[in-house]
């Protein structure tokens, strides 16, 4: 049987968005990393490094895992003047860096292992 | 379509002939580049930091589901950058290439949008200006012994695909991230001279050149989506009953596919733009089928 390329172009589009609809419909659909598809905070969780989110600040990441925010500055080989109210991405990116070389880091610390 | 088999299809004329089933599916694209586009914009100028604030649209990217997908399978938890989103756009890409071939990257990709865009500008050129149609006509017998490597750099997105995999599988972060001169592409205000604005531009310039040199050679989705599609039960045919091997159809596809030759298109790369078919002469002489892929072609009436 011969497809009609308007209706077979047609179905392309409505299955593509049918599967997004469908999905936020049933509360599956999420596109943040500061809440979860039901609409909770998401918060840094001690025992988890991957927690550590790029929006969060390191006074987040000082607060949660108890380490003062010069330390985690000097240890990334950050500036020692860097605001702790700066977000993570913000901070490693100008200094070509990514969020994951500080996870990496809390992970050497012990931190997330207790 | 009403058109008598192995006849001369008629082409339509005026406000019809704008609306043939390429400038359809340029419409659509179009759609989907534009939302893409909007998101891209409103997450680099509104500053992030409030609940609301709106996403990044790298969420909108069905690879970053590839990518999370072992982690989500073997721990429950999403890599960085990934959210649901990720998941649920491939789950939405796979069931469409299971249903429809590889209509994702033909009609809705904004990265294969942007590529096509690119190269409808030389296109535009050719037309209307004859030194860039000469130059365009040289380059193309020049770069003609070239086919043999272009076959080659095929395998290109296979590698990619499976080195990205293994890596991720290892590192259980997105490694392909700063290679992908999509997600680079959507966060260009924080771009940084990297592996990913060098492939960016590289794929923006040859995309004057070619059509699709990203999904032809890196793009690791476009295996996924060419391998998942062939248990589709929609195919393009050729029945050489009618067909009056003019190679038009060969021509005319971006991905360079031997169609005038084909009984079936098969190949991977095809991404079911349907230029072929529409570019087609003769009625009933490459068509849209409904047909189960291990079902044999449909025998040319003699």
């Amino acid at each position: 049987m011969r497809i009609n390329p308007y209706v077979y172009g047609l179905l392309a589009v409505v299955l593509f968005l049918g599967v997004i609809h469908g999905a936020k419909a049933g509360g599956l659909w999420n596109t943040s990393h500061r809440v979860t598809a039901s609409g909770e905070l998401i918060t840094i969780d001690v025992k988890d490094v991957d927690t550590v989110k790029g929006w969060m600040t390191f006074n987040d990441v000082s607060k949660a895992f108890g380490i003062p925010p010069g330390e985690i500055l000097a240890a990334m080989k950050l500036p020692a003047d860097t605001p702790p109210s700066k977000r993570l991405k913000d901070v490693m990116h100008a200094n070509k860096m990514e969020v994951d070389d500080l996870r990496d880091w809390l992970k050497k610390r012990g931190a997330g292992a207790k | 379509m009403g058109v008598q088999l192995g006849a001369i299809r008629r082409r339509p004329k005026g406000l019809a002939a704008m609306w043939n089933v390429q400038n359809v599916r340029h419409v659509i694209q179009a759609g989907f580049l534009a939302a893409v586009v909007v998101m891209a914009v409103r997450h680099a100028l509104v500053p992030e930091g409030a609940l609301n604030s709106p996403p990044s649209p790298e969420a909108y990217c069905p690879f970053g589901g590839i990518e999370t997908l072992y982690q989500w399978i073997t721990t429950g938890k999403y890599i960085h950058h990934a959210t649901s989103s990720s998941l649920i756009l491939l789950g939405g890409v796979l069931l469409g290439s299971l249903a429809l071939k590889s209509s994702f990257c033909g009609w809705i990709c904004p990265f294969g949008t942007l590529q096509e865009a690119l190269t409808g500008i030389t296109r535009f050129f050719e037309r209307r200006f004859r030194p860039v149609a000469r130059f365009a006509k040289a380059l193309k017998v020049r770069t003609r012994g070239l086919e043999v490597v272009d076959r080659y750099l095929r395998w290109g997105k296979y590698l990619m695909l499976a080195y990205f995999l293994y890596g991720t599988i290892l590192a259980a972060r997105m490694v392909f991230r700063p290679y992908d001169p999509y997600i680079t592409a959507l966060n260009i205000t924080e771009a940084t001279l990297g592996p990913g604005l060098v492939i960016l531009i590289a794929t923006i310039v040859l995309s004057f050149f070619t059509e699709r040199p990203w999904c032809k050679y890196l793009c690791p989705l476009s295996p996924i989506v060419g391998l998942v599609g062939k248990l589709a039960p929609v195919q393009i045919e050729r029945t050489s009953t009618y067909c009056k091997d003019c190679a038009i159809c060969s021509v005319e596809c971006p991905m360079n596919l031997p169609v005038a030759t084909a009984s079936r298109i098969t190949a991977v790369d095809c991404n079911d733009c349907l230029k072929c078919v529409e570019v087609c002469p003769r009625g009933g002489a490459l068509d849209l089928i409904l047909r189960w892929p291990w079902s044999k072609p449909a025998v040319s009436p003699q």
